[in-house]
């Protein structure tokens, strides 16, 4: 049987939101210009890219692992 | 032994295949023990990554090698969709769970007022999309089983002499058929989740997690040695220099963003993603923690993309698509390219199987049982026999996707890159999102805008990726994509309207996209929904509010035995007991029994039970061919939600009340705060004005005591003590007086009878009452005067007592040894000022304000200074500046230049 669960808490559902919006601008040109002109041999963007992402799911990880009390 | 003989590898790539079996089998049979293991977010999120097909584990190198860091948008899109599934998702999996859907066409459908024709759209789009990417997968494993066999032999060589019963892909087609009809149609209720399936795909990711991980780690480890070193030989290369850049991507900056939408949209509207996320969803608790889960797979499996890409160039292995198979042969190896043969069958079985399983359910239920319903004489069955009819429905539209997607592969395939058939794919399915978000959001989306919406789209998709596709295959005619058709240049399908410079799948997305949302909004403004329609919409959108009611009710009027009768006959015995569950199905041979009506809330169920197996519009025909009377109760919907909106209503208001009697509370408390400090100085002031009136009083009685008790005293001592009661009087009576004026200023009771009167004259008038006692002191009085007439508007005798009481403050202050005193008048910015400045002790700044205070003199006798000082009333200045201010002007005190006080008056200039 499936279940509803409780509804999360406004704050906890903005944090969420502005977490993904900030995911957006993180992968966004204007940032990955910034950083794909860096100089470098290789370029920086796949290792930024990388860590942007890591970082991202480190906070939606952190975000879902936190107690549920505003 | 060789592991790259052809028993060994086919007995490898079957005996995967068995293992999923035995999987598959297990999970199914944990669940019908009731002991299902698979109730837990991580194999939700294992089963979610079956998002990454053969195209991620062969094609991510490819396309990395190619076109740089644009591999990444594929996977970066599912990401922020999987951040937002708190908005999206999550109501997505609630509605699925309520309406019991099916698949992503059923879920359209039933949002639009459960229409069979967008239900049948959705999924004929969905066939004509996805065939393609199910062929990519086939094409996978045939060229990845070539690759493996005939290196360092090319691969494609030896695939056009042979016959399709030599081609282990249609062998692997076959089984997958076998696999699916065995696991993926057990149960008619297609909502109920595939445990088995589902556990299969789990291990899936699994290994071809495992076997991307094993050849990464090999190729960067061991074949270089660290990513320090690859790195550092890429950088020797000319051709890789530029090959991480922006730059590289096709589209540059805007390629990037419609690519990352792409995969955005694309994620939610996948047939195979819709199945996983949605409709084997058991928890929605469970999005929780693979909402981060199923990135990091993500970030996990394309760890190594790059490496590997940088390593293939490097070591000069010609087809990009297959370095991960290359890589490890070249060196040598047997056993590893095995496991990653092993792991791209897995990446590419798995989405065969959840995507067949998701198309069958669309097409049988969105295709062949709206037909079937129209056939009159079909639904005569007998009990329980169109159960099986559907079944078999669904069983046999899996074998006919697989072969059509073998047919595909072995037709047409070849001309086709992996990358190009998964993206074209995508913007296909992407057609779907407007219909499938905006209708989540946005209660005024109708059916004919939906359907309009989709066609368009979906049109252009064709236009502007399909055909070209046919085109490069050489289909067309070649001109047809540079020229235009019929030689109409702003019809070119890769630059329509001239928009050109673009990469293609961003072009078709923004043209599609456009056509799509724009249609779908547009015409839901201007068509009216059915009240079918409405109440769908209604639960949609509503669908995480917490009163919303399951689904919508029924008020037409049906017996009991008409309903059994009817779920028998679709749904067999054993699961119309389950519906009727309160009623032994025995009693229902009973007559009575037969017609009793039955309640709503069996109606429902009923409906959902069909819905489960037969898809929301099917179901909702059936209800309503056993209903009499009006069928649908969609007001009882819509008051629920339309109480519950005023109910937030009622809050609104109730809110904006309460912050404002919060806020005039607050107005009152500070108002009772001022009262009680007026309160306050009233009774300082009586008590100051008792204290100032006892002074002279008590000297006067203590005199007259003196002289009524000591009846022989001098002459010259009682003359004296007469005088000094002459004068403490008259110190008394000018007390009251001004006392008195200081209560009717400040009531606002004083008449003043202001007129025309010159400044200068009045100060020198002043100056002049005062000059002999100036002279007896011996002041010296300064009378500087800049202007030749200052006209004001005042009382002159009020004026006049202010300024007298101005000077004799200043004579009382001036310094006792050489007093000096200054007159000054002259124009200022707000009128004529008058100042009287001495060369006193002067005022402290902070005390400034305080002499204006009533009887602020006699706080200052505990000062150490005020013995020095000459006693007043202490209400001179205070009626002074009343004084000033009802005649408009300020009264202020700064410092002078003599070294003391300066009071300055001002008053506004009169214009005559």
């Amino acid at each position: 049987m499936r279940h509803n669960a409780p509804a999360p808490h406004p704050r906890q559902q903005a944090r969420r939101f502005a977490l993904g919006l900030l995911a957006l601008f993180l992968f966004s040109p204007p940032i990955l210009l910034i950083v794909d002109r860096l100089p470098g041999i290789l370029g920086w963007l796949p290792l930024y890219l990388f860590l942007a992402w890591g970082w991202v799911i480190g906070l939606a990880a952190w975000l879902a692992k936190r107690p549920k009390q505003p | 032994m060789n592991m790259r003989s052809d028993w060994v590898v086919l007995g490898a790539a079957f005996g995967y295949l068995a293992l999923l079996f035995l999987v598959a089998a297990w999970g199914d049979r944990r669940a019908e023990q009731g002991r299902s293991l698979l109730n837990s977010p991580t194999v939700y999120a294992l089963s979610i990554a079956v998002y990454c097909t053969a195209w991620t584990f062969y094609g991510s190198v490819g396309r990395a090698a190619q076109f740089g860091p644009s591999f990444l948008l594929i996977y970066l899109g599912p990401t922020l969709a999987m951040l937002l599934a708190p908005f999206t998702l999550r109501k997505m999996v609630r509605i699925a769970a309520r309406q019991r859907i099916t698949s992503i066409a059923d879920f359209i459908s039933a949002r639009y007022g459960k229409s069979s024709l967008l239900g049948a759209l959705v999924a004929v789009m969905a066939l004509i999309t996805i065939t393609p990417y199910i062929a990519l997968q086939l094409k996978a494993i045939t060229v990845s089983h070539a690759v493996l066999m005939n290196y360092p032999l090319g691969a494609d060589t030896t695939l056009e002499h042979e016959r399709f019963w030599m081609d282990r892909s249609f062998w692997i087609a076959i089984v997958l058929a076998l696999f699916i009809i065995l696991f993926g149609t057990r149960h008619l209720d297609a909502s109920e989740r595939h445990e088995g399936m589902v556990a299969a795909i789990a291990v899936e990711s699994l290994v071809k997690l495992v076997a991307f991980l094993a050849v990464g780690i090999f190729v960067t480890f061991l074949l270089f040695e660290g990513p320090g070193a690859l790195l550092a030989a890429a950088a020797e290369a000319p051709a890789l220099i530029t090959s991480m850049h922006l730059e590289n991507v096709p589209g540059g900056a805007t390629g990037w963003v419609g690519m990352l939408m792409l995969a955005f949209l694309a994620f939610f509207t996948l047939p195979r993603q819709f199945q996983v996320l949605v409709v084997e969803s058991v928890d929605e608790q469970h999005l929780e923690r693979a909402s981060w889960l199923f990135p990091l797979y993500l970030l996990l499996i394309n760890l190594f993309v790059i490496p590997i890409a940088l390593a293939g160039v490097l070591l000069g292995e010609s087809d990009p698509d297959s370095f991960v198979l290359t890589l490890p042969l070249s060196a040598g190896l047997e056993g590893l390219p095995l496991l990653v043969f092993i792991g791209g069958l897995s990446a590419a079985t798995g989405m065969v199987i959840v995507e067949t399983i998701a198309l069958s359910t669309m097409v049988s239920n969105q295709l062949v049982m709206p037909l079937l319903l129209k056939l009159k004489g079909w639904q005569t069955g007998r009990h329980g026999r169109l159960a099986i009819w559907l079944l078999n429905i669904r069983r046999i539209a899996i074998l006919v996707i697989l072969i059509m997607g073998y047919l595909y592969h072995a037709l047409i395939g070849d001309s086709y890159s992996l990358v190009t058939i998964g993206l074209v794919s995508f913007a296909g399915v992407a057609q779907f999102a407007p219909a499938l978000l905006i209708g989540l959001y946005w209660r005024g989306a109708t059916r004919q805008g939906a359907t309009w919406g989709l066609v368009a789209g979906f049109w252009v998709w064709c236009y502007t990726l399909l055909l070209p596709g046919f085109a490069q295959s050489g289909w067309l005619e070649a001109e047809f994509m540079t020229q235009g058709p019929w030689g109409i240049g702003w019809l070119a399908p890769y630059a329509l309207l001239g928009l050109s410079g673009w990469d293609i799948y961003t072009h078709s997305l923004f043209w599609s996209m456009t056509a799509n949302v724009g249609l779908l909004v547009a015409v839901s403004l201007f068509t009216r929904a059915t009240p079918m329609e409405h109440a769908q919409a209604a639960l949609f959108t509503e669908a995480l509010h917490p009163h919303l009611p399951t689904a919508s009710s029924w008020q037409g009027q049906t017996t009991e035995g008409d309903l059994y009768a009817l779920l028998v006959r679709y749904l067999g015995h054993g699961a119309t007991h389950k519906v009727f569950r309160n009623a032994p199905p025995s009693l229902l041979k009973e007559t009575d029994a037969q017609q009793r009506p039955a309640s709503r809330e069996l109606i429902t169920r009923a409906e959902q039970a069909l819905a489960g197996s037969l898809g929301n519009a099917s179901a909702s025909v059936l209800i309503h061919s056993v209903l009499r009377g009006e069928a649908l109760d969609m007001a009882s919907v819509l008051t629920i939600l339309d109480t519950t909106s005023q109910a937030l209503e009622y809050n609104r208001q109730l809110e904006q009340k309460s912050q404002e009697l919060a806020r005039i509370g607050e107005e009152l408390r500070r108002a009772n705060e001022q009262l009680r400090e007026v309160d306050r100085m009233k009774d300082e002031f009586v008590a100051m004005v008792s204290h100032e009136l006892r002074t002279p009083l008590t000297s006067i009685r203590s005199f007259a005591e003196i002289l009524r008790d000591t009846p022989t005293i001098e002459a010259e001592k009682r003359q004296q003590f007469l005088d000094i009661m002459v004068l403490e009087s008259e110190r008394l009576s000018r007390l009251i007086d001004e006392i008195l004026d200081l209560a009717r200023l400040e009531s606002g009771h004083l008449s003043l009878q202001p007129i025309t009167v010159d400044l200068i004259h009045i100060a020198q008038q002043s100056r002049q009452a005062l000059a002999r006692l100036h002279a007896e002191q011996g002041i010296d009085v300064e009378w500087v005067c800049d202007v030749s007439n200052a006209p004001v508007m005042a009382d002159p005798d009020r004026l006049e007592q202010v300024i007298i009481n101005l000077l004799e403050n200043a004579r009382k202050f001036a310094n006792p040894e050489h007093p000096r005193i200054r007159l000054h008048v002259y124009e200022a910015d707000q009128g004529y000022c008058l100042s009287v400045e001495d060369n006193g002790p002067g005022i402290p700044i902070g005390e400034r304000d305080n002499v204006f205070e009533k009887f602020y003199q006699l706080t200052l006798s505990k000062n150490e200074h005020a013995s020095h000082r000459p006693k007043g009333s202490g209400l001179g200045l205070p009626i002074s500046r009343a004084i000033i201010h009802h005649l408009g002007g300020e009264l202020w005190v700064d410092a002078s230049s003599l070294g003391g006080a300066a009071m300055t008056l001002s008053l506004p200039r009169h214009i005559v």
